[in-house]
Order: structure tokens, then C-alpha cells, then sequence
């Protein structure tokens, strides 16, 4: 869940939920939580020391604000320069996401600035008691001119925010060509960039990029996987999205050559493999949600 | 290089967790994964870091801190160390159902979808039915049993998907092998669309052993469409219990012929009421022979209800039984009529075969208060004959009796977009045999003569008294409003039929408006003139309240009075109110002062 609160409850969550019997992949599931608290408290411990030893108090770009339960005001990240000027974005994927733990539904979606690639999200969160006062989102499909977009902290996948923004009709295929041209152009550059950004203890426990494809096959089983050059990865379902492959089983094949699919990079402890989730894939006449 | 020894150290770290840091000292699997560890850390720099970590941690006065950032860099480790590619033989995906990814919000196709597995799918447009992500969840849902979904599901399949889907449901099929209570639905459809091309199929499904019963049973229902499969029917009738049995004899039963008769045969013989539904099937003689035998037997005493059910079940399809059903229509109740109406609908709908029809308009011959209903069906929607004389006289005949029923089921005519036609849809109470049954442009104009006739209000005119039959007519003159006002507007007509429908609609609703008013036919009008039923008939209200007094002799109540546009209320009631404030002085009726007292409601209500 990509959702930037403490880990503490899902730990409860899991906990509560353990069989009688737990095996070890349960327990080294909650162990694996237990780790990445841990870690959070060490590093806050640490940061607040640093605080206090050096009187800088106000916040700067560290994912720990916000992890110790602090709430980022856009003034704040304006004033620390995490914004954009002008900045130009397309939404890649939109899902509402059921988020138990926290009694809330997500409304999240991918969004790419065209200019740079870089991959962001946005979140909406709605806590279920309070359901009818906050005002749900939806898919979009015009390319967003924002003034002032104001990211968060973090490293990929920063969550993105703004106040307004103008809108314009995408009307031919040339910001899709753009958008494939910024994909990562290898298998290899986008796990390598995952890699990176999944070691680190305090990251999301997935990273999502826009990943150049040749083509994307069935095995016999129907399984489906990425083809670039040489290279290839299996893809498949998570939690958030769980039903992505099955719809790219019964997608035309039109829309499974020469195209980028943005997709989640996640490490499958088990398997001891990069494991990529499928989302949405980018063709040269636009952006195909499988979700 | 082979980095076992670093997964095993991982896992040792873990489970030295689990067991509590308070073991670690003792832990002596922990020290062996550390030791084999140890090559792999003089190789790698950052496994060297792991191994100096691992062994500060056994002898650690505060193990617990240690083992958090050992397993933090283990984990990070793992990630680094993760690998990728995919080894098995892959191909291109064969397009099979032609999907076409619909450019639509999230929110609007999470309700279609919503709507799917909720069972309340009212309308789909064609691009959201090809949407992969719609396709998908209507696969999930495919062995649902609901009749709602399964009606949308066969418009899905023959209107949309049609043989393209075949190999998604084969594979749904073999899926179902895993679930013991699988029904069969996915082979069913297949059966639906494509009939007797799949054979071969059904064949190796019914003799597969892994299949669930239930799978295996649809597998041998669908055999029936290939007459060539008789031996092999009987072969499994012969040598299979349960559900596979029944559904080879029914299957052997739509086939006919020797096989059929001589199977039959044995059942017949040891009548059981669960074998009443394969005896509905055959038309062969076998069967017929013993539905004759067995009503002759029951005509002698009387016949209970539960008996006269399984008649009405077994006489489906039969032929040449033509006094029987003659002689039970006699002695059954009222409501077991109808049942044999709906048969003898169904056998139409079921068989092209004239014979079923020509049944039908004997049997009204002989006994048309009886058969009236089955007789209404044939001629109007189940045929796209003339009437002739006699039959347009039969039908106003029939209607006659019974004209609001009639209109009750022209009311529920609805356009299904997805299957580019007019249907009469179920009501509340559960299915017709009408249900669902298409009806042509032609057929609709016919029915709306019916809808539109004013040949009995004329007469009607001069029940006096609020009556049962006062309130069916009223009744009547409002569904038929209720029909002319949504079909009005209705784009899917041709431009030909649309121009007929709406002369016949404003000939109605005038005619109702002028001669018999009801607060429904000012609706109807006021909307089928745009809003303008004030400027072409201005006295439209007050000739609603005389037509009651003069010839009702009762007051138009404040909630009829409600439901009149409120343009037309505003504009009408302060001259109505006065006209009859005048009267009432003049005469002080009783009648003119109850029907001031609710005029003055109204007018309290509207604020004026």
C-alpha cells in the first residue's frame, strides 16, 4: 500500500490475522514490519538528535517528517523549494484503492511530467466515516498545466499535490509518442533504477516506472511477460492491483507490441525476484488502463 | 557465484528473531550460517560488511539493536541481489475476442462493473462491453445464478462476443475441474453460441472423469444438438448415475428417433414426477402415447392442483393431443389456464412448426374463454400476419375481458440497445412466457391500436357511481397514457413508425383530455406538447373537474388534483375557483362545496 503513514498498523493488522499455525513466511512477514519500524525509530531518534544538536528545526526534504506523524503544509513545501513551476503531467493510471487498515478509501493515480519522466502519484485520501465530505476523484484524461506543483518528499514516486491547474484536451497522438520516448529504454535501467529505490528500509515497498516493451507474450499457463531485446520479465497481480493480468490476457494484440508499460516493481522475498505488476500500457494512440 | 550461504544467513537472522535475541548467544545455527557465509564476504565488499555486523552480533551484550541492522541490510542486500528474467517459452496472446479499451472514467465503468456483480445490469453500450476490464468481470461472474445476469449474459454472448469468446470460456471450463461445486454455466454458454460446432467438445467433457457432475451434466445436455450422438447418450444413460444419467435421457429425448423411444420407454413405464420434465421434451410417440393414458386416468376423479401442474408440464411439445387439452381445460382452476396459455405459447416460441399454431387457434375455436390469452399472443406478436376480420374481432373480444391486464404487458415494451430491439420485459411477480420475447416495429404498432382504442370509454362514460370497474377504467386510460407518453419520444423507432406512434399517441391523449379526462392524461399531454397544454386547450383543468361532477358526481380530490403540471394549476385555478365559489352560492351543493374545499388545498399548497 503505497500510502505514507505508519507501518505500525498493518503490523497490528497482520498480527491479528496470523493463523494458529503461522509458517514462515508469515511470521518472517511481520518480522519484516517489525524490521522497518524499528529502522524508523532508530533514523527518527537520530534526526531529532541532529535537530536539537544543531538548532535547525524546520523541516527540509526527508521522508522522516512525515513518517513521525507530521502533516506537510504546501507552504511548507514551497518554502523548501520542493516545487515545480509549470509543470506539465499526464495521468498514466487511476484506482481507488480499499484501505483497511486505515478505514479509508485511496483515491490514487499514476501521473508522468512530460517533460522529464518523472513518475509521481497522488492520493486522495477518504476516511470511510467521512465518506460523504470529502470529494471523491476520478480518471483523467487531459494533460494537467499545473502553476505551482508541490511534491513531497521522498525518492521515486514522490506524492505530487497542487491547488489548480488548467487543462487541455489531448487532441493528437504526438504527447503519447513523447511519453513512450520517455519510458526507461531497458528491463535492466528500470529494475536497476527499482532496485535502488526498494533496499532502502524506509522506501515503499513498490516503485513504479514506465518501462519500454517489444511485446508482451503468454507462457503456455497464460502468464503474462515483457519482452524487451533479450530481456524479459514475468508479470504479475499484487494487492492493489489484482485482476491487471487477467485483463491482458483478453487485450487485442495491438496494444501488446512496441509500447511502455507503466507497471509496479516490487521484491518477492519468497521467490527472491524482481516482480513487476502491469498497469497501464502506453501505445502510440494512447494510454490503455488495465484497471 | 552461488550466494546460498547469504539466503540461509537471512533466514537464520529471521528465524533467530522469532525464536527471541535472547537465544542468540546459543544459537549455534546462526554461528554455522555465519561461518559459511564467510567466503562469500571476503569476495563482496558489502557482504563483508553483513558478515563483520553478524558476528558483532553473537557476542553482543544488546543483540536485539544489532539484529535489526543486520536484517536491514539483509534485506537490502536481497533486493540488490533479485533477480528478474523469465525462462519459459512464451507466445503471442491469439486474438480471440476482439477487446477494445473504452476511453470512460473510472467512476462510470466501476458502476457498470458494480452493476454486473450486483445482478441489476439495466443497459451497457456497445464500447464498454468490449472494454477488456467489463469483459473480465463478466467472465468472474459467469456461473452466477441469477436470472437477471444470465438474461444479460446471453445478450452479451450472441449479440456481442458471439463465437470469439468460446476459447476464454473453454479455459473457464477447465478452471471449474478444481471446484467440486462448479454448475456448469460456462458450458452451457458455449452450447448457446455455438450450438453443434463444439461436439466434439461436449464429448470429451462428458467422458472426463475430473470433470464436476454438474459440469458433465451441461456437457450432455449440450450433446442434443448433434443427433449422431444418440448411441453415445445411451451409453452414458446405461452406465452413469445422478445427473449425467438425467441429462442424457433429456438430451436423447430433444433428439428423438429409436434410441429415444426405446429409453423412454422404461421411464414411462415407471412414471415418477422428477421424469415429468423429460416427458415435457419429447415430442416422439412414446411420450405423447403416455401423456394421453395418464390425463385419461386423472379425468376420472378429481384433479389436484399439483396434478394439474405436472399436465400442464407433460402436454409441452406433444401433438395430436388437442381434445385432452380441450378436456382439462374443463376441470382445472383459473390460474392453471393460464399455465397452459403460457405452454402453448412456449410451444410456438419453442418449435417452427405450424402445427403449434394452428393448435392454438382450434383450441380458441372451440373453447375461446379459455384459450383467449394464448390466442392474443399468436395473433399479435407471435405472427406478423394480417388480421383478418375475424381475428381483429376476436382480439378486441379477448381485450374486452380483460383490457387492463393487456395493457399492463404493452406497458413494460422496452428498447434493449444492446440487442438493437423491443422486448416486453418481466414484471414483479416473476416470469410470463412472454418475457423477454422480441418484438418487431409492426407488432408494437399493433399493439398500440390496442392501447389506443376508445371505443369502450365512450360507454364508460355513464357508470356514475365509483366502482370497481369506474376504477379499471381510469386504470386503463392511464397505462395507456403511461405507454403513449414513453414511446413518444422513442428514437429507436424507424422515422416512419415514429411519426405513426406519436399521431396515434396525440389522438388518445386529446381524445382522453376532451372526453374523459384523468390527472394522467394532462400529464401525458402537457409533455407530448412540449409544456404548452395551456395553449391548446385553455380550459384543460376545468373541464377535468366538470367532466367528474357532471358525470361522475364526485369531487376531484386534492391528490389527483396534485399530480396536473403546476403551470397548469397556477394558470387555471384562481378563474376554477371562482367559477365554482359562484356556483355554490347559486345552489349551495354539497358536491360543488367538497370539490371547492380541495380546489382551495391545492391552492393553499401551491402558495397562491
Amino acid at each position: 500500500m503505497i500510502y505514507s503513514q505508519g507501518v505500525f498498523p498493518e503490523i497490528v493488522k497482520k498480527a491479528t490475522f496470523l493463523s494458529e499455525q503461522p509458517d514462515d513466511s508469515e511470521v518472517n512477514n511481520i518480522t519484516s514490519l517489525c524490521i522497518k519500524l524499528a529502522s524508523s525509530i532508530k533514523k527518527s531518534i537520530a534526526y531529532i538528535d541532529e535537530k536539537l544538536e544543531t538548532g535547525e528545526v524546520l523541516p527540509e526534504d526527508n521522508i522522516l517528517y512525515e513518517a513521525m506523524g507530521n502533516v506537510w503544509k504546501l507552504a511548507q513545501l514551497k518554502e523548501i523549494g520542493l516545487y515545480k513551476e509549470n509543470a506539465s503531467i499526464l495521468q498514466l493510471s487511476f484506482v481507488v484503492i480499499d484501505d483497511d487498515i486505515h478505514k479509508a478509501l485511496v483515491d490514487t493515480a499514476y501521473w508522468i511530467d512530460v517533460e522529464t519522466g518523472e513518475i509521481s502519484r497522488t492520493e486522495n485520501i477518504r476516511p470511510i466515516r467521512a465518506l460523504s465530505y470529502i470529494k471523491t476523484q476520478d480518471s483523467a484524461f487531459d494533460l494537467y498545466k499545473v502553476k505551482e506543483l508541490y511534491r513531497y518528499p521522498g525518492g521515486l514516486n514522490r506524492r505530487i499535490r497542487w491547488e489548480a491547474a488548467e487543462t487541455e484536451k489531448v487532441k493528437d497522438n504526438k504527447i503519447f509518442e513523447k511519453v513512450l520516448s520517455l519510458a526507461e529504454p531497458t528491463l535492466s535501467e528500470a529494475v536497476k533504477k527499482a532496485k535502488n529505490e526498494l533496499k532502502n528500509t524506509m522506501s515503499e515497498p513498490v516503485v513504479a516506472l514506465l518501462t519500454a516493451f517489444d511485446s508482451i507474450e503468454f507462457t503456455d499457463d497464460q502468464k503474462p511477460v515483457l519482452k524487451k531485446g533479450e530481456e524479459t520479465i514475468l508479470l504479475q497481480s499484487n494487492e492493489n492491483y489484482p485482476e491487471t493480468c487477467e485483463v491482458l490476457k483478453l487485450m487485442n494484440n495491438n496494444f501488446l507490441q512496441d509500447g511502455a508499460l507503466l507497471g509496479e516493481f516490487s521484491y518477492d522475498p519468497i521467490s527472491r525476484k524482481i516482480c513487476l505488476c502491469p498497469i497501464s500500457i502506453v501505445v502510440k494512440t494512447g494510454i490503455v488502463r488495465l484497471v | 557465484m552461488d550466494i546460498s550461504a547469504f539466503y540461509q544467513l537471512k533466514d537464520r537472522l529471521y528465524a533467530s528473531v522469532a525464536a527471541g535475541c535472547g537465544t542468540i548467544k546459543e544459537d549455534f545455527r546462526l554461528k554455522r550460517a555465519i561461518e559459511a557465509f564467510e567466503p562469500l564476504a571476503k569476495a563482496n565488499k558489502v557482504f563483508k560488511k553483513l558478515y563483520d555486523m553478524c558476528v558483532g552480533l553473537i557476542d553482543s551484550e544488546k543483540p536485539s539493536e544489532i539484529i535489526v541492522d543486520c536484517i536491514a541490510l539483509a534485506d537490502a542486500l536481497a533486493v540488490t541481489q533479485g533477480t528478474f528474467a523469465e525462462k519459459a517459452i512464451t507466445h503471442k496472446q491469439t486474438d480471440s475476442i476482439n477487446s477494445q479499451p473504452a476511453y470512460i472514467y473510472s467512476s462510470v465503468l466501476s458502476n457498470r462493473i458494480s452493476e454486473l456483480q450486483n445482478n441489476t445490469v439495466v443497459s451497457i453500450n456497445k464500447s464498454i462491453a468490449f472494454d477488456p476490464r467489463f469483459i473480465n468481470a463478466f467472465i468472474k461472474k459467469i456461473g452466477t445464478n441469477s436470472v437477471n445476469f444470465e438474461k444479460c449474459a446471453e445478450t452479451l454472448l450472441k449479440n456481442y462476443y458471439g463465437e470469439s469468446i468460446i476459447p476464454i470460456l473453454k479455459e473457464l471450463v477447465k478452471e471449474q475441474f478444481s471446484n467440486p461445486k462448479a454448475n456448469g454455466k460456462a458450458v452451457d454458454y458455449i452450447a448457446l453460441i455455438a450450438k453443434e460446432k463444439e461436439n466434439d467438445f461436449y464429448i470429451d467433457i462428458a467422458f472426463d472423469e475430473n470433470a464436476p457432475q454438474t459440469v458433465r451434466a451441461s456437457a450432455i445436455k449440450a450433446m442434443a444438438f448433434q443427433p449422431q450422438n444418440a448411441e453415445t447418450l445411451e451409453q452414458i444413460y446405461n452406465t452413469q448415475k445422478g445427473n449425467a444419467k438425467k441429462s442424457a435421457l433429456m438430451s436423447l429425448a430433444k433428439i428423438g428417433g429409436e434410441i429415444a423411444e426405446r429409453n423412454l420407454q422404461k421411464i414411462c413405464q415407471k412414471f415418477a414426477k422428477t421424469n415429468a420434465e423429460i416427458i415435457a421434451i419429447s415430442n416422439g410417440e412414446t411420450c405423447t402415447k403416455f401423456v394421453k393414458d395418464y390425463i385419461s386416468q386423472k379425468l376420472d376423479g378429481k384433479i389436484s392442483p399439483e396434478e394439474q401442474e405436472l399436465i400442464v408440464t407433460m402436454l409441452a411439445n406433444k401433438k395430436g393431443l388437442e381434445s385432452e387439452i380441450l378436456a382439462v381445460a374443463r376441470v382445472f382452476l383459473d390460474y392453471k389456464i393460464i399455465d397452459l396459455n403460457d405452454m402453448l405459447v412456449e410451444n410456438v416460441i419453442n418449435n417452427d412448426d405450424e402445427y403449434y399454431k394452428q393448435l392454438i387457434k382450434n383450441l380458441y375455436k372451440k373453447l375461446p374463454e379459455f384459450f383467449g390469452n394464448a390466442y392474443f399472443w399468436l395473433s399479435v406478436v407471435l405472427t406478423d400476419e394480417e388480421f383478418s376480420t375475424e381475428t381483429a374481432h376476436n382480439i378486441n373480444k379477448i381485450v374486452n375481458a380483460n383490457r387492463e391486464y393487456y395493457l399492463r404487458v404493452i406497458s413494460r415494451l422496452r428498447y434493449f440497445s444492446l440487442e438493437d430491439t423491443f422486448k416486453i420485459c418481466a414484471d414483479n411477480y416473476g416470469n410470463s412466457m412472454i418475457d423477454g420475447l422480441p418484438v418487431t416495429q409492426k407488432q408494437i404498432l399493433r399493439l398500440l391500436n390496442i392501447a389506443g382504442d376508445v371505443s369502450y370509454l365512450e360507454q364508460a362514460k355513464t357508470i356514475k357511481r365509483k366502482s370497481a370497474v369506474e376504477n379499471e377504467i381510469v386504470s386503463c386510460i392511464d397505462i395507456s397514457c403511461y405507454i403513449f407518453d414513453r414511446l413518444y419520444n422513442q428514437t429507436a423507432f424507424s422515422v416512419d413508425v415514429l411519426k405513426i406512434v406519436r399521431q396515434k399517441a396525440m389522438d388518445f391523449v386529446t381524445w382522453c383530455v376532451d372526453n374523459y379526462p384523468t390527472a394522467e392524461s394532462i400529464v401525458s399531454f402537457n409533455n407530448m406538447t412540449n409544456g404548452k397544454a395551456s395553449e391548446q386547450r385553455p380550459h384543460i383543468l376545468e373541464n377535468y373537474i366538470d367532466f367528474y361532477i357532471k358525470y361522475k358526481s364526485r369531487a376531484v380530490h386534492f391528490s389527483n388534483l396534485r399530480l396536473v403540471p403546476e403551470d397548469i394549476l397556477i394558470k387555471e385555478l384562481p378563474q376554477v375557483i371562482q367559477k365554482y365559489s359562484d356556483e355554490y352560492e347559486k345552489n349551495k351543493s354539497i358536491l360543488i362545496g367538497t370539490q371547492l374545499k380541495e380546489l382551495n388545498r391545492m391552492k393553499k399548497a401551491l402558495g397562491l
